[in-house]
């Protein structure tokens, strides 16, 4: 004891030392290379994976702290797990190449079996020549990839030898024992080493392997299994029938199901029901990364460092499990770590502590009291920083920033990221009032009232605000809001997230201006067919205005000028401009790009002007109209110049469907009806051929066209706006031939209703 | 012979441009005829045929270019102006090919009709003016 004491002295004294040196170093060292180091860190998978996630959190907090460098990490999920397969991995070296084209590494950090063969394989596109640290997988993973000099990192020491041991000294009258494991890559790799394991073993078992099931049927198995058998649960990324599965999630899902207690060599699973295993935590394997990558990138030579198996492994067990399955903490190995100990285990030895009461008296008792508080809450206190620092690593990495705030104080918690969202300079505190600045003056009212508004129980409310970040430009912020009661009975604590959709934002009006430009466009260009009848629908009041102005003139110059005459053409002139300035009128309507209007719309109205605008074009194409409207129609509210563009691409469809017919066949017919729920009915008939069966609905597809020289956008466009109008829109052969264009609008409810 | 009236007939279905023609030519002196389409225009001659015609390119049933082609095919010749406000650029061509006089694009000058005007009625005392043999219908 004495000299162990002395050891330790002598190692603190060492380390005081060694950190004075760090620092003293730190400071030189920041002077000499102020230029951060730069991490890159490659998730194998996904952050589903506790494993990878625990693990790179670690080792990122380790790299943040031990640095003398500033260190600035960049990160990416492979996924390689739920994405097998060559095509995915090329993908996604190719987008890294791309990704970090303008960056340079100091270090690769791979998290993760799989991604060590990834890194190898694509070392040419990903981080060429730049020293990789990963963490995961075992020895015997490594051994046959002949691993290059820069390439080193922790590998994990499991051992299914000391779970065995685990297994058979927690249950001695045990005599099954089954083996459960996943049907993935990475899963077969454990079949062989435990199939050894087992057979090493002096006690001998009744033995199943059961590597081939799905998922259903691993759960199905476990349920009917008697009490006194061993269940060892290896990795399953992947059941027999493909499904991609998280490992760990598999683990809560058999050990709920399990009628006999479950072993594993993995760290993860601690937690989930099993009851253990010798293993170490994937914090501790993020800790040694951590390390590792200290020492490269403070100028060790990689290929000085081999990799290394992690050393923070124990016999951990899980006391919850052990309780329900009645294994006795008695059997434990020596030095085994007992977790997640529940209150009850005071219960346990309520006895002996009211024993030692007796003994030791008040004062003891009060002392023991106050250190198991202390204890508690110590552990409680650190497992909600850890849960509270890991939670707010992941939204930061998901882009979100998290946030709680009383309304009555005006107390504000909110994480970092926060204020990379809001654009807050680092040294600005963060209260209510920094982020209020930060909103764009016109939505600060919004935010006000919507933190003011909010009710407990509700649903979140759901708020976006512009933010103007310092340099000037515009981020939309979506705050998601809720409240709850506190302790006092108030609902003044609100909690929430800020999520930057800035992105979401400008896609949808892109889309949206989008739409409107090509709605327009095809105004321009049907208009642009038309132009030839539109220069005469202008020319005709021109060549009037001015042979009777002409005609007025020389009236004029003669020396009885005969006034009566004069005045007949000026009236005349005055009466063409009118005309002419109609034509000008409904055009400019029809070009003029705009939002789309909600104004009282006569439909009559509107084939009227439509059909004058298309007067010359009908007879150029020797084409007649024949107008059947009704007198009597509902009331309707919409935007006239889409329902125009939809009857003017309607009418001209009609008379290109008639191109070939002889002249005196050709004949567009109008009607408009209301029918009986309350919908306004508009009928575009021709006679031409009909429509080809095959055609059918495609007909309403983008870039859809029967036609020569069509952009196949028409009538796409006429079902968007007539949807716009809550209506709708089809096309079909006539009884009486040719092809018939209906559709229907809803009449103006409100307005009916009212009268 | 020399008590033919000598009128001009003005052929369009779009009654304004009708009355400002006529408006103006009779300003000039001129008498003028007008027909808002091929098929009155047609019934009228029986009474006799005018010095010159004027008519309008397009308008239904009937349009200008086809009352030509009627008009040659029953081997009667008048100079004719086409005019248009539909100006396409092969209306001219087409107009040469069934035999017009000449063509003029709305809105018209006084100046340009009324020599062309001038032009169509010299020609009609002159015998042995252009014809066709390319009926080129579309």
């Amino acid at each position: 004891m004495c000299g162990s004491s002395v050891k330790y002295t002598h190692l603190l004294r060492s380390a005081f030392l060694l950190v004075f040196a760090i620092l003293l170093g730190a400071v030189v060292a920041s002077r000499a290379t102020d230029a951060p180091k730069r991490v890159l860190v490659l998730h194998a998978y996904n952050y589903t994976f506790p494993a990878t996630t625990i693990a790179s959190e670690a080792a990122r907090r380790r790299l943040l702290e031990g640095s003398q460098h500033a260190i600035e990490i960049e990160a990416d999920f492979l996924d390689l797990a739920r994405m097998p397969g060559e095509e995915h991995a090329t993908r996604t070296a190719n987008f890294l190449r791309e990704k970090y084209s303008k960056m340079h590494f100091d270090l690769v950090l791979v998290v993760g079996t799989e991604g060590v063969p990834f890194i190898i394989k694509y070392r040419d596109v990903v981080g060429a020549g730049v020293p990789v640290v990963f963490v995961g997988g075992s020895a015997a993973n490594y051994a046959a990839m002949q691993l290059p000099p820069d390439i080193t990192g922790i590998m994990s020491g499991f051992d299914l030898d000391k779970m065995l041991e685990l297994a058979e000294r927690l249950q001695p009258n045990a005599t099954r024992l089954v083996v459960m494991g996943g049907s993935g890559r990475a899963d077969r790799g454990w079949q062989q080493a435990t199939r050894e394991a087992i057979e090493h073993r002096k006690r001998k078992f009744e033995r199943a392997f059961r590597f081939d099931l799905t998922y259903d049927a691993m759960l199905a198995e476990v349920s009917r299994l008697p009490s006194d058998t061993i269940v060892l649960l290896l990795s399953v990324y992947a059941d027999s029938a493909g499904r991609p599965l998280i490992p760990r999630d598999v683990a809560v899902a058999v050990a709920k199901a399990s009628t006999a207690p479950v072993y594993a060599p993995f760290g993860t699973y601690l937690g989930t029901g099993i009851v253990g295993g010798y293993v170490e935590t994937y914090e501790s394997m993020g800790i040694a990364a951590g390390d590792m990558a200290l020492e490269i990138l403070s100028g060790k030579d990689p290929a000085t460092l081999p990799p290394r198996i992690n050393p923070g492994q124990a016999f951990r067990v899980d006391a919850t499990a052990m309780k329900r399955f009645g294994l006795k903490q008695g059997n434990l190995p020596p030095d085994s770590i007992v977790m997640f100990r529940e209150p009850g285990v005071w219960d346990e030895h309520r006895n002996l502590v009211l024993a030692t009461l007796f003994v030791v008296g008040l004062q003891s008792l009060f002392l023991a009291g106050l250190l198991f508080q202390w204890h508690r809450r110590r552990q409680a206190e650190l497992s909600l920083r850890e849960s509270e620092e890991r939670m707010t690593f992941t939204a930061a990495s998901a882009n979100i920033g998290l946030w709680q705030f009383n309304r009555a104080t005006d107390e504000l918690w909110a994480t970092q990221h926060c204020r990379v969202l809001f654009g807050l300079a680092r040294d600005t505190p963060l209260t209510r009032d920094t982020f209020l600045a930060a909103v764009h003056p016109d939505d600060r009212r919004i935010a006000v009232n919507a933190l003011r508004g909010i009710l407990p129980g509700e649903r979140p409310a759901v708020t976006d605000l512009r933010v103007v970040l310092p340099a000037g430009q515009e981020r939309w912020i979506r705050v998601r809001a809720r409240a709850y009661r506190d302790g006092l009975g108030t609902s003044d604590q609100l909690s929430g997230i800020f999520v930057d959709i800035t992105e979401q934002k400008s896609a949808a009006a892109e889309a949206e201006l989008q739409r409107q430009e090509v709605t327009h466009l095809m105004r321009v260009s049907v208009l642009g067919e038309l132009s030839g009848a539109i220069a005469h629908e202008v020319n005709q009041p021109l060549t009037a205005i001015l042979s009777n102005a002409q005609a007025a003139l020389y009236l004029l110059a003669q020396d009885i000028p005969d006034l009566a005459q004069v005045n007949e053409a000026l009236q005349d002139i005055v009466k063409e401009d009118n005309r002419a300035g109609e034509v000008v009128r409904r055009l400019r309507a029809l070009l003029k790009k705009g939002e789309p209007k909600s104004e009282p719309v006569n439909i009559n109205e509107l084939i009227n002007m439509t059909i004058a605008l298309l007067r010359n074009e009908l007879i150029s194409r020797r084409v007649t109209m024949e107008i059947d409207l009704a007198d009597q129609l509902p009331a309707m509210t919409g935007d006239p110049i889409q329902l125009q563009q939809v009857l003017l691409n309607l009418i001209m469809n009609a008379m290109d469907a008639m191109a070939s017919m002889p002249a005196a066949a050709r004949c567009v017919t109008i009607s408009t009806r209301a029918n009986r729920a309350r919908a306004i009915e508009v009928y575009v008939r021709d006679r031409g051929p009909g429509l080809k069966p095959t055609t059918g609905h495609k007909l309403f597809e983008p870039f859809y066209t029967t036609k020569d020289h069509g952009l196949g956008l028409g009538l796409a466009i006429c079902s968007t706006i007539v949807q716009a109008h809550g209506g709708q829109i089809n096309l079909a052969n006539d009884e009486a031939g040719g092809a018939r264009a209906a559709f229907w609008l809803p009449a103006q409810e409100d307005l009916m209703a009212a009268q | 012979m020399a008590d033919t009236p000598r009128w001009i007939a003005i052929v369009d279905d779009d009654p304004s441009v009708l009355n400002a023609l006529a408006r103006l030519l009779r300003t000039r002196g001129l008498v003028a005829h007008t027909f808002p389409s091929a098929r009155d225009f047609l019934a009228a001659l029986a009474g006799g045929l005018p010095e010159c015609l004027i008519v309008d390119l397009q308008m239904p049933e009937i349009d200008g270019l086809e009352l030509l082609r009627r008009l040659t095919l029953s081997g009667v010749r008048i100079p004719t102006i086409v005019i248009t406000a539909h100006n396409e650029a092969d209306a001219r061509e087409r107009s040469a090919v069934v035999g017009a006089f000449t063509f003029l694009a709305k809105p018209l000058q006084d100046t340009s009709l009324l020599a062309a005007i001038d032009g169509a009625r010299k020609s009609a005392r002159t015998p042995g003016c252009r014809s066709s043999n390319n009926d080129d219908e579309n």
